[in-house]
């Protein structure tokens, strides 16, 4: 299992390489840089846009510029300068990165949770009031744009906390700007009232596909031969359910969360700028506007690794839970 | 008056050129004034005004994060920058909400004066009780340490704008360091000089981080001081804390000099970046105060919300249309005028910022805004921006066009096919093209829109017909003009990006900086003179200013727009709980 897991993570080195390539390519030659400079009122003096064409290798063709970020990013990590003087791309992917991984965490736990027990109790309640409540609310959540979710969650939010006059949950930012003088419960319910809204934006949209996913796995397993077989043998059906059922189901929904980890980073990218959290969604988002090549490859980068790293976990979970398969 | 400044380089980079330098000579006058934005137009220094108490946390929504800790930096001119930091940074000058540019008399001990007009020689003095949070005096030496930093030749340094500066042939402290006397090498003319020292940073501090007086040390603590943030300030307030990306907290500055001491407790700037957030925290407490951007949406459903004060007025940034006379058609004039004739300015408003701002009407001068004694309406006599389609039609056929309003040919038999060319993604400019499309459609005017995904590129290139984009006004103008319009100096036609030259206007323009550094009034009327000339050679269309929206709740006092580069934090000292509130 170890040889096999350091082949599939030295196989995804090619892989990153020439999604990091694609991404610089893509980044150098959609936008200029020195915009702001150029079409500032009157114009930069051209010393300083010279030096700044020199900080960050203009003048170099794009392939050599990729190259030279590359071999910063592997001998130094150094993921190279930033359009902004000041702005350093390794920090901000750390700590944001762990905004990010706190949101991306919670929202995933409490989508799995719900996933699975609307799934199991919609297989089990087949085709009865509740099965269709959960189809319906899965499919509206699916359909619904995440950030459209996240105007929704806000409103009610806002009103809730206007009927019960109390600030319960808070619409921007991942903590109040200053909670120096807060208590230990009241630091506590500061960082839930800020959480609970953009983690139950996120948590919705994965929600709805899982529960899906869970509810069929469970059906095809309730109508399984070894399923009926243990019902004849006598087993209680909260027996059968919970250990013979249930953890069979949970198969396919193991790797698809694992796999679904892209998806998860895109929508929080969206739940991110929506609710204000400072997090690698917003971080992409201003790189991207500020035409930063070395920021946006580096975000990329770091996906790119996530989703490879989370694919590999996805095979090796996959036949650890099954034990029909098994990597050679 | 306590009005205190801020935000060098985005004052000096913007601020280009003295408009009314005999107003730089006095601090606005007080008059009362009434709570909400009713009466801005008529009391804009005053509006929204009125006694605080102390004490209390006030929360200003930004829409972006500090872009650098120097605002001197090339990365300092930039909007949200110089209002977060305009309480910390010092400055020598600032832009009221009347348009006009005011001496920071909390700063300095009298107004800055022009003791010579050849060499142009200038003089700031210092007022002795202002000193740095750590009781060092703000001295010369800080104003040196600024000069060498930004005149392009003491330092490699990344300077946001060095204009003025690189003119000094000499920078002088005398009177114990408190007083700076700055000459221009001779023939040289820098009519915006009170423009200048429009961010002061610490000279003291600058020596242990780098030091003041080799090139390396200038550069290193440059860099330094856009690094890191600052325990120091010269201003009225100091950074309590910061968060990247989430907000900047500032406290009172306890040795702040200034005659308006702030009176909260704690002033956050919180850094909204989306749109959609706004009106949902301001309904949930969460933020008190802003100028975001303003769209249909947010200003509708701001106006719903009790409780709080808005107001939308025609902002600093203009758009405009240029045209490329490299394109051999856009050389013959009777085609500028007829497409500029044709295009109906007031249509465009009413179908893209009037929506939400009925006041918006076009902008007739290249130079000042609305509002500023020195603008002149030099556009609307030459007919352009009017949608008169008749009259543009004449102005072809007279010129022996032909296919006028079916398929323009120019009297040589070429096809009159020309692109259009705006910032991909930019809603209110695709809206413009396409309305230019269908206005220049009726002359037979074939027009290809494309889109830019970098405007400055496509403009140092040339790689346009007809390109709409904006500018920002400012009090200062004279030197912008010359960057803008002027002709060609060194090989280098700066923001004259369509490469319109005309002698005579050219030497208007230098005359205007001329005569502006002793009699702005003057230099002010030379330059709508050149302007006029410009105007009547259709070069460049003004169309409108875009709005800007000012939000305050009604518990808070003396927050009011400013749509000058010095932005409503100009007064940030005054901004506290209301008395009565």
């Amino acid at each position: 299992m170890f040889a096999y897991i350091v082949r599939r993570l030295l196989a995804a080195i090619p892989v990153l390489v020439a999604g990091s390539a694609l991404a610089y390519v893509l980044v150098a030659v959609s936008g200029d840089p020195l915009e702001p400079l150029l079409v500032r009122n009157p114009p930069a003096p051209p010393e300083t846009i010279e030096l700044l064409r020199q900080r960050l290798s203009l003048d170099e063709p794009i392939w050599q510029r990729y190259l030279g970020w590359l071999w910063g990013v592997v001998s130094r990590r150094d993921f190279g300068p930033s359009v902004r003087e000041s702005y350093d791309i390794g920090d901000n992917l750390l700590s944001r990165g762990v905004v990010t991984l706190r949101l991306v965490a919670l929202a995933m736990v409490l989508a799995l949770i719900l996933a699975i027990i609307t799934g199991v109790l919609s297989a089990v309640r087949q085709y009865t009031t509740f099965d269709y409540t959960v189809t319906f609310s899965g499919f509206l959540f699916l359909a619904m744009p995440s950030f459209w979710l996240a105007l929704v969650l806000k409103d009610l939010a806002v009103r809730y906390n206007h009927a019960t006059g109390a600030t319960v949950f808070y619409t921007i930012g991942d903590r109040s700007p200053d909670t120096s003088e807060f208590t230990t419960w009241q630091r506590f319910t500061d960082l839930a009232g800020h959480l609970a809204l953009p983690t139950i934006a996120l948590a919705l949209v994965s929600y709805a596909a899982w529960s899906r996913f869970q509810r069929s796995s469970m059906l095809d397993v309730l109508n399984s031969d070894y399923v009926r077989l243990a019902r004849a043998k006598g087993l209680s059906w909260g027996k059968v359910l919970r250990r013979h059922a249930l953890r069979t189901a949970l198969i396919p929904l193991t790797t698809v969360t694992a796999l679904d980890i892209a998806a998860i980073l895109g929508g929080a990218v969206v739940t991110e700028t929506v609710f204000n959290w400072n997090g690698l969604g917003r971080m992409l988002i201003e790189a991207v506007g500020a035409h930063d090549t070395n920021a946006v490859a580096s975000w990329l980068l770091l996906a790119g690794f996530v989703v490879v790293l989370f694919n590999v976990l996805a095979d090796v979970l996959y036949a650890v839970l099954d034990p029909r398969i098994r990597y050679e | 008056m306590n009005i205190y400044s801020k935000r060098g380089s985005v004052v000096l980079a913007v601020l280009a050129a003295v408009a009314l330098a005999g107003a730089c000579t006095s601090s606005p006058e007080k008059q009362e004034s009434t709570a909400g934005y009713s009466d801005c137009d008529a009391k804009p220094n005053e509006c929204n005004g009125g006694p605080t108490k102390p004490g209390g946390t006030l929360t200003y929504l930004e829409e972006q994060d500090i872009s650098t800790w120097n605002v001197n930096h090339e990365d300092g001119a930039h909007y949200p920058t110089g209002q977060m930091l305009s309480g910390v940074v010092p400055s020598a000058v600032y832009a009221a909400p009347d348009l006009l540019p005011y001496a920071n008399l909390d700063l300095l001990a009298e107004e800055p004066q022009l003791t010579s007009a050849s060499p142009q020689t200038m003089v700031w003095k210092i007022r002795p009780e202002a000193v740095w949070n750590d009781g060092n005096p703000i001295t010369a030496d800080d104003f040196l340490y600024v000069y060498k930093t930004n005149n392009g030749h003491d330092c490699e340094c990344p300077s946001g704008s060095t204009s003025g500066y690189e003119l000094a042939e000499s920078v002088v402290a005398s009177d114990g360091g408190k007083t700076i006397t700055m000459t221009l090498r001779d023939g040289e003319v820098f009519a915006d000089w009170r423009s200048l020292f429009g961010a002061l940073y610490p000279a003291h501090i600058a020596e242990q981080h780098g030091g003041t007086d080799t090139p390396e040390g200038l550069l290193e603590s440059y860099i330094w001081f856009a690094d890191t943030q600052p325990e120091w300030s010269g201003g009225p307030y100091q950074i309590e804390s910061y968060e990247k990306g989430q907000q900047l907290i500032l406290v009172p500055n306890a040795r702040w000099y200034g005659k308006t001491k702030p009176s909260l407790e704690k002033l956050i700037f919180k850094i909204v970046t989306d749109q959609s957030s706004v009106v949902p925290a301001l309904s949930n407490g969460e933020l008190d105060a802003g100028d975001p951007q303003p769209n249909q949406d947010i200003v509708t459903q701001v106006a719903e919300l009790p409780g709080i004060y808005s107001t939308v007025t025609a902002g600093p940034t203009w758009e405009h249309i240029d045209l490329n006379l490299e394109n051999p058609l856009l050389k013959d004039k009777a085609l500028r005028e007829a497409i500029f004739r044709a295009i109906d300015r007031q249509g465009i408003i009413d179908r893209t910022v009037g929506a939400f701002h009925s006041e918006a009407a076009p902008l007739n001068s290249h130079n000042y805004l609305p509002g500023d004694p020195s603008y002149v309406d030099v556009v609307s006599d030459t007919g352009a921006g009017a949608g008169d389609v008749d009259e543009a039609k004449k102005v072809l056929t007279d010129a022996g066009y032909t296919g006028v309003g079916v398929d323009l040919k120019a009297p040589s038999g070429e096809d009159v096919s020309l692109r259009f060319t705006h910032t991909v993604d930019n809603v209110l400019r695709a809206d413009t093209a396409q309305l230019v499309q269908r206005d220049l459609a009726e002359l037979g005017i074939d027009i290809q829109i494309v889109t830019t995904s970098s405007l400055g590129r496509t403009l140092t290139s040339g790689d346009f017909d007809i390109i709409i984009f904006a500018w920002v006004g400012s009090p200062f103008v004279l030197t912008g003009a010359d960057q803008l319009w002027g002709m060609e100096k060194d090989g280098n036609w700066a923001g004259n990006y369509g490469h319109w030259a005309n002698q005579e206007a050219d030497d208007l323009i230098q005359e205007a900086q001329a005569a502006g550094l002793t009699d702005p009034a003057k230099g002010a009327e030379l330059l709508n003179q050149a302007d006029k000339i410009m105007a009547e050679d259709y070069y460049n269309l003004p169309l409108f200013q875009k709005p800007a929206l000012q939000i305050a709740r009604d518990t808070i006092a003396n927050i009011r727009p400013n749509t000058t580069s010095s932005g409503p934090a100009y007064n940030i000292s005054e901004w506290g709980l209301r008395e009565a509130a």
